[in-house]
């Protein structure tokens, strides 16, 4: 762990120093004392740990060569960082032990069939101080043209070969043009790896027009197909080359072309309906060639990104498909649900990652192309997975390490992953399962910070995504924590498990704290890593293991549960303001007591009596001025309300309906909310003088005035006056007005607006 | 229909008879010899105004205990009543009193020269006083702001501040002041001020009453005098007795509370726990009330040992927390009765 | 017609039933020089009942003609309505219903009311009323502001706070009221309103279902009436030994402890988390959700007495939080994984 912080740390420094070593190093072998100047160094900057132990910086590949096979737990090092040292000293190392072995590392607790292959093979064993003295005292070696027979192997298994520059291409200034267009491969045989998918791409395009005559029937032929695979192995490329080799006119819509349903529709007739214009200046043609004139290739490229803002695209483009007279070419990265329709009338070829060795040697040639000396042969290995093996990606990486160096070794290109690693984003999905799965929390893999990094990545959302999925997880329980004899194994790890989510619960609620805080009236955004820690690392520290309900990971449910609470929250607010005049409890006092017994009063009557039952209702909903509207409400907001609305006769029910809007009903006063219209576009006029600016609109409601009405018009147009007086302050106020309760109950609906500047 | 929030010229309303002032304001001390048991602190504030030369103050004491009114009494003897207004600024925690306040409201009335008008009564010294009431509300930058200012302007502006905790006041400023600590008020202090008052208002009271009362307000006069006229109100002209101080006071009866505690004790039911906490709390008493109580109660008992009264004592400390962050008081005392119960055993 | 429970509502303090010394006492009040009044008990108490009583024998019948109004205040960031019931002489407002806003409510409102008077001039009181409800929702802030606005405007206002505890009702503000506290009525008490209720609506209710009713309720006349209401809507004949039915949400928390006493486990929590989001949804708010399960496995013979210790431990300590953080579903599951953790661990 230590050692691995140190690179990092070391990152900045250390090219410099490393670049002029490895110059110095072509120039000759070298005298001892040049290989012992950065061997000071490194110690100095280990920090304290326990028992620290030198590491040694031994000369240039020196362990060039050999191969290592490491068993057991070392006891300073970690294997991951005992490899990486073995590594950067031009060592090989694979896992199993064989005859071409020259060493095994064995730590504590060996395993037992290495330890027999060891005997087996009569291999040298080392042991962790062995094994640093070995790289503090082996020579250095130059590097060696000879390659690894392993290395051989796989070049040979590729048959990849490489290509010289085509002559336009090495026209142009190398630095002007990116290396991923520059070297985008330019015939099949430059294609990194899925050989199989590439043959079935071309295979699939060259019987294309004998299917045309024949038809598509969507089984074995096909008139379109959908290319899926991570980002960056070649997709487009591949579809490209073949469009091209095929005697085809590549048209490409990609994710920068609007591709809604209307503009999908528009661009591909454009091109289905025309001819390709390149044929008609090609001057001589050969049979073939007529024969191919004319022709049109559409790839859809990124079509994963279509289903999210353009509405209608996918099922535009199936249509398309359907009926397309040129060949389709879709590209995706993941199929989702939302590409369901596509697949369905697509030809599936899945593009996979390339392996390390397909892509190695393509590496090489373009880095040797570049003049990029790679020190030691197995550093494009470890740039190559720390890429996932994305060629663009890898491609960019070195074409801006060139921009300021010459060469590079294993450390610098590990630190180049590193780097790089920050822009690989995750989806909350990712994260979560990872957080929940149980090899991140293996003792050697990664510290807390590592995970406290993971919540980074969403901070917003991860805690909600582990709130909702750690019931779904078997805690992975070392059952040895609890000792209790009394108790029988099986309940134990009951008990245990139940203790696990309790304190994973626990530690969801102590960070739901801090983020009150975070998002508090003093936003407090230094407690973020303690939210972090509370809310994602120490829940899944406890509850970490198998998925038990077999299901992908849940979007948050709380979220969709908040917004329907305060939907209610609202409605049952109206309620409590209609019932206002007649009962004075509060909103939760409405709601636990009143509510259950009027919804039995509202709802009894029609059930037991049907349409007899209705002006009964009617006449208790006028006491407590609700309307149909909160009738509804009411029903929906008691616990089965469902249930009883199914046992009232749909024609009580639509009765009842007609003849609550037939007849008049008190009203308590009205909503605001059809004033609030009127107030901006008054309040748009600009008018200067208060005292015209007083608009007052009423609407008569209903024909019963009551008849101190004029006299409230009075008393209002008065407040208005003081109230424009007050205007410039900060708050503006405005008003409703309403009908008065009198006392036969019976309220006129009268609604005046006005507008307060 | 607006009726309510309509204005209406105050002059056309029919003359008012005097308003009745509460009784705190009606009886606040106007001299210094008229306050009531603080005779150290008054005996030093009287030497100083012989001297003329009034230091920068800092009150503090629990509240009740007569801090403002020490300092408004002071400052008439000094200015007289007509003077006074002009002299004395006084701002408490309702007014506004953010840095920007100290900055301009404070800095500009401290560093004004003082007008030679003077009342011949009176010895008018040449500088003008600060009030700065609940000091200990003010917001550390606020104070910080006021450091400066109370040294630049000490020629023409001397400082009073009050607080209930002195700690709250940051160190510069505090050191900048001359303190004076006002300390409880004894019983006997509390009764004859009341008697006095009862005297005046004719009230009907009982020597029994008005010690109950001296015992409820914890040396507070302020909310003893508070009680006595709420309590008056209720009866009028008849007998106020113990029951009816204690119930203004929101206080338990020693009954309710000697039940609770005891079913605490000797029931391991938890159901019956319940049913015992709920007659309780149905009878509408502030949580925090019953816990102080119970504590009182749990203190005084002998059937508990030291170390089962800390154990108690610490989970009160913690519900007295959550009771002030408004964690429902049913569960509450429900929790408290049940560790009493679970320590008993 | 009109539910029970409001056709029986006594309207003046003369008529109240229960606790009829305080309202003697209130009447007294009423004669006198009348302080600013804080009135807490429980919920169904009876505490708006008597605010009404008292508006009346202040002011009159006067004080009956009560409307609604709609106010909006526009802050830099936010429309807020508010709903405001008046009559001539008096307002009523709940301002937790905006709030951390509640400040610029009293800023607004109550000082422009304050500065006015009385309009009537054959009014009985030369003050206007301010009625002030769920005051312990209000922040300490807006408290604060009402502190001040309530010595100021003394000689034409009068504020009636109305709470149900006064424990987050800040000092200063206590000082200034008189203190009235409205207890629950006796089991007695509740029974003999419903057996009145009961004769004046010719329905035979024997006093010891009456008596099972009101204990039932916990003491809660308001609830006791409309259970009562309902029961006699539903069955013809009330013998002793029907059953008393539970409210609907009620039901649904009995449900929850069920569950949480049969089986202890993962799934019973996922189960509980749904039924939780559901109480929610249907407007029961959260820390009742939690205090009703708490009491219910508190009180559950099943379950160990050491158990019980954590259960209403971490029961106070989740209600707590649900107090000061967000996302009250996180605490009540936090409760509800306690103790079944509690449970399960004494169970062997």
């Amino acid at each position: 762990m230590d050692t691995k912080l140190d690179q990092s740390e070391n990152v900045p420094e250390e090219p410099k120093m490393e670049s002029s070593k490895s110059k110095s190093s072509k120039r000759a072998k070298e005298e001892d004392s040049y290989s012992e100047a950065p061997k000071k160094k490194l110690p100095k900057t280990t920090p304290s740990a326990p028992e620290p132990k030198e590491i040694p910086q031994g000369a240039i590949n020196c362990l060039l060569g050999k191969t290592f096979v490491f068993t057991g737990d070392l006891e300073n090092l970690t294997r991951e960082d005992a490899q990486d040292l073995v590594k950067s000293h031009g060592g090989r190392v694979t896992t199993a032990p064989s005859s071409r072995t020259s060493y095994v590392v064995v730590g504590d607790n060996p395993g037992p069939n290495k330890l027999e292959k060891i005997k087996q093979h009569n291999i040298p064993t080392l042991n962790e101080d062995e094994l640093l003295d070995l790289i503090r005292n082996a020579p250095a070696q130059i590097e060696t043209p000879q390659p690894t027979p392993a290395k051989g192997k796989s070049r040979a298994s590729d048959d990849m070969e490489i290509s010289e520059p085509t002559p336009s291409s090495s026209s142009t200034t190398p630095l002007s043009q990116l290396w991923s267009d520059k070297y985008k491969p330019r015939s099949l045989k430059e294609l990194c790896g899925n050989k199989s998918a590439v043959d079935n791409l071309q295979k699939w395009l060259k019987a294309w027009e004998s299917n045309l005559k024949t038809g598509f029937d969507f089984n074995s032929k096909f008139p379109a197909v959908l290319l899926a695979g991570p980002p960056g192995i070649g997709k487009t490329t591949a579809a490209h080359l073949i469009g091209k080799l095929e005697g085809y006119d590549v048209k490409e819509f990609n994710a920068s072309d609007t591709r809604s349903k209307k503009a999908l529709e528009m661009a591909v007739k454009t091109v289905t309906h025309n001819t390709s214009i390149k044929g008609f200046f090609q001057p001589e043609r050969s049979e073939t060639e007529v024969r191919k004139m004319g022709r049109t290739l559409i790839i859809m490229d990124e079509v994963d990104g279509m289903s999210a803002g353009d509405r209608g695209g996918v099922a535009e483009l199936v249509q398309l498909i359907k009926k397309t007279q040129i060949p389709i070419i879709c590209i995706c990265n993941e199929k989702g649900k939302k590409l369901q329709s596509l697949t369905n009338v697509c030809q599936e070829i899945r593009f996979q990652k390339p392996r390390v060795e397909q892509v190695r040697s393509r590496i090489m040639t373009i880095a040797s192309r570049e003049d990029l000396k790679f020190s030691q042969p197995n550093i494009a290995d470890e740039i190559i997975t720390g890429a996932n093996a994305d060629i663009r990606q890898i491609l960019n990486r070195l074409s801006s390490w060139k921009l300021s160096n010459d060469s590079i070794n294993y450390n610098e290109g590990k630190a180049l992953n590193k780097a790089s690693e920050k822009n690989v984003i995750l989806d909350p999905f990712d994260i979560t399962s990872r957080l929940f799965g149980t090899s991140i929390w293996n003792n050697r893999a990664g510290n807390v910070n590592d995970k406290l990094e993971l919540y980074y990545h969403e901070s917003d959302i991860l805690p909600l995504m582990i709130h909702e999925n750690y019931l779904k997880i078997k805690p992975h329980i070392n059952s040895n924590t609890i000792e209790r004899d009394d108790v029988n194994p099986d309940d134990l790890e009951q008990i245990a498990i139940l203790e696990a989510i309790s304190k994973a619960a626990a530690s969801i609620s102590d960070g739901a704290m801090c983020d009150s805080m975070i998002h508090g009236s003093q936003p407090q955004w230094s407690l973020m890593p303690v939210h972090g820690i509370f809310s994602c690392v120490i829940p899944t520290y406890y509850v970490h293991g198998i998925n038990t309900s077999g299901a992908r990971y849940a979007f948050p449910s709380s979220l969709g549960q908040i917004s329907r609470t305060n939907k209610y929250k609202r409605i049952l607010r109206e309620i409590q303001i209609h019932m206002r005049l007649k009962v004075s409890g509060d909103k939760n006092e409405i709601r636990q007591s009143y509510l259950p017994a009027l919804f039995t009063a509202l709802s009894q009557p029609l059930i037991e009596k049907g349409s007899d039952g209705i002006s009964e209702v009617i006449k208790l909903m006028d006491q407590y001025y609700l309307n149909k509207d909160d009738w509804d409400a009411i029903m929906e907001l008691s616990f089965g309300g469902d249930k009883t609305l199914k046992e009232i006769d749909k024609s009580v029910k639509a009765a009842f309906t007609k003849k609550y809007n037939s007849s008049s009903h008190p009203v308590p006063f009205l909503k605001a909310s059809s004033v609030k219209s009127s107030k901006t576009a008054a309040a748009s006029v600009d008018v200067p003088d208060f005292e015209d600016a007083m608009e007052v609109e009423e609407v008569a409601k209903e024909e019963e005035v009551v008849s101190d009405d004029d006299e409230d018009l009075s008393k209002d147009k008065f407040i208005k006056q003081k109230s424009n007086e007050k205007s410039n302050a900060a708050t503006s106020t405005r008003r409703t007005s309403t009908g008065t309760k009198t006392r036969g109950g019976r309220g006129g609906g009268r609604k005046a607006v006005r507008k307060i500047k | 229909m607006n009726t309510f929030f309509q204005a209406r010229p105050s002059s056309s309303v029919n003359v008012h008879e005097e308003i009745p002032q509460p009784w705190i304001e009606k009886y606040r001390p106007k001299s210094m010899e008229s306050i009531s048991a603080q005779e150290q602190t008054v005996a030093v504030l009287k030497k100083t105004i012989e001297s003329q030369n009034l230091p920068h103050m800092l009150f503090y004491g629990p509240p009740g205990t007569g801090k403002t009114s020490t300092i408004l009494a002071l400052a008439r003897e000094l200015y007289g009543p007509k003077l006074m207004k002009t002299r004395i600024l006084e701002l408490n925690a309702s007014d506004e009193r953010g840095i920007q306040v100290i900055r301009d409201k404070v800095k500009n009335f401290a560093r004004t020269a003082v007008s030679n008008r003077r009342d011949s009564d009176y010895p008018c010294p040449p500088y003008k006083i600060v009030i700065l009431d609940e000091a200990d509300l003010m917001t550390q930058d606020a104070q910080s702001a006021l450091r400066r200012v109370i040294e630049t302007y000490s020629k023409v502006t001397r400082f009073c501040l009050i607080c209930n905790y002195v700690t709250r006041i940051i160190e510069p400023l505090a050191s900048r002041c001359a303190k004076f600590r006002f300390k409880p008020l004894d019983i006997s202090n509390t009764t004859s001020r009341l008697k006095m008052i009862c005297e005046q208002e004719a009230v009907n009271y009982s020597p029994q009453t008005l010690e109950e009362l001296a015992k409820l307000s914890e040396g507070d006069l302020r909310k003893a005098i508070m009680y006595l006229q709420s309590a008056s109100k209720l009866h009028k002209k008849e007998m106020i007795t113990s029951e009816s101080i204690r119930e203004i006071a929101g206080v338990v009866s020693d009954d309710l509370i000697n039940s609770l505690v005891e079913s605490a004790k000797s029931n391991k039911d938890e159901t019956q726990l319940e049913e015992a906490v709920t007659k309780v709390i149905d009878s509408g008493f502030s949580a925090i009330q019953i816990l102080s109580q119970v504590q009182d109660r749990i203190l005084d008992d002998f059937q508990f040992n030291e170390a089962q009264k800390a154990r108690i004592g610490e989970f009160i400390g913690q519900f007295d927390k959550y009771l002030a962050d408004g964690t429902d008081e049913h569960l509450v005392i429900l929790n408290l009765i049940k560790v009493i119960s679970d320590t008993n055993e | 017609m009109s539910l029970w429970i409001d056709k029986y509502r006594p309207t003046t303090l003369e008529n109240l039933t229960f606790n009829q010394g305080l309202s003697r006492k209130l009447k007294n009040l009423t004669d006198s020089d009348f302080p600013h009044l804080l009135i807490f008990g429980p919920s169904g108490a009876g505490k708006k009942t008597r605010i009404l009583c008292i508006l009346k024998e202040l002011f009159g019948d006067g004080a009956e003609k009560i409307k609604i109004d709609q106010r909006s205040f526009e802050t830099q960031r936010k429309k807020l309505d508010i709903n405001i019931i008046s009559s001539k002489y008096h307002i009523e407002l709940t301002p937790s219903d905006v709030g951390t806003y509640d400040k610029i409510v009293f800023q607004e409102l109550l000082t422009e009311i304050a500065q006015t008077q009385q309009i009537d001039a054959d009014a009985k009181q030369r003050f206007k009323v301010v009625v002030i409800n769920e005051a312990d929702e209000i922040t300490r802030d807006a408290q604060a502001a009402l502190r001040r606005t309530m010595e100021k405007y003394m000689s034409n206002l009068r504020i009636i706070l109305c709470c149900n505890s006064t424990s987050r009702i800040i000092e200063p503000i206590r000082s200034r009221c008189m203190l009235i506290r409205v207890p629950l009525p006796s089991i007695d008490e509740i029974s003999t309103t419903l057996q009145h209720i009961a004769s004046n609506e010719e329905i035979h209710l024997s006093k010891s279902l009456a008596d099972k009713i009101s204990l039932q309720s916990q003491r809660n006349p308001r609830k006791a009436i409309l259970t009562f209401e309902v029961m006699a809507s539903q069955k013809k004949k009330l013998n002793d030994n029907v059953e008393i039915p539970k409210v609907d949400w009620e039901q649904v928390i009995d449900d929850i402890v069920g569950k949480i006493v049969k089986t202890q486990a993962a799934e019973t929590l996922s189960t509980v988390r749904q039924k939780i989001y559901e109480l929610q949804s249907h407007c029961i708010p959260p820390s009742l959700i939690l205090k009703k399960i708490a009491l219910g496995l508190f009180t559950n013979e099943d379950i160990h007495s050491k158990a019980k210790f954590d259960i209403i431990n971490s029961a106070t300590h989740y209600d707590h939080r649900l107090r000061t953080g967000r996302h009250s579903i996180f605490h009540i599951e936090a409760f509800v994984s306690s103790a079944m953790s509690a449970i399960l661990s004494t169970k062997y």
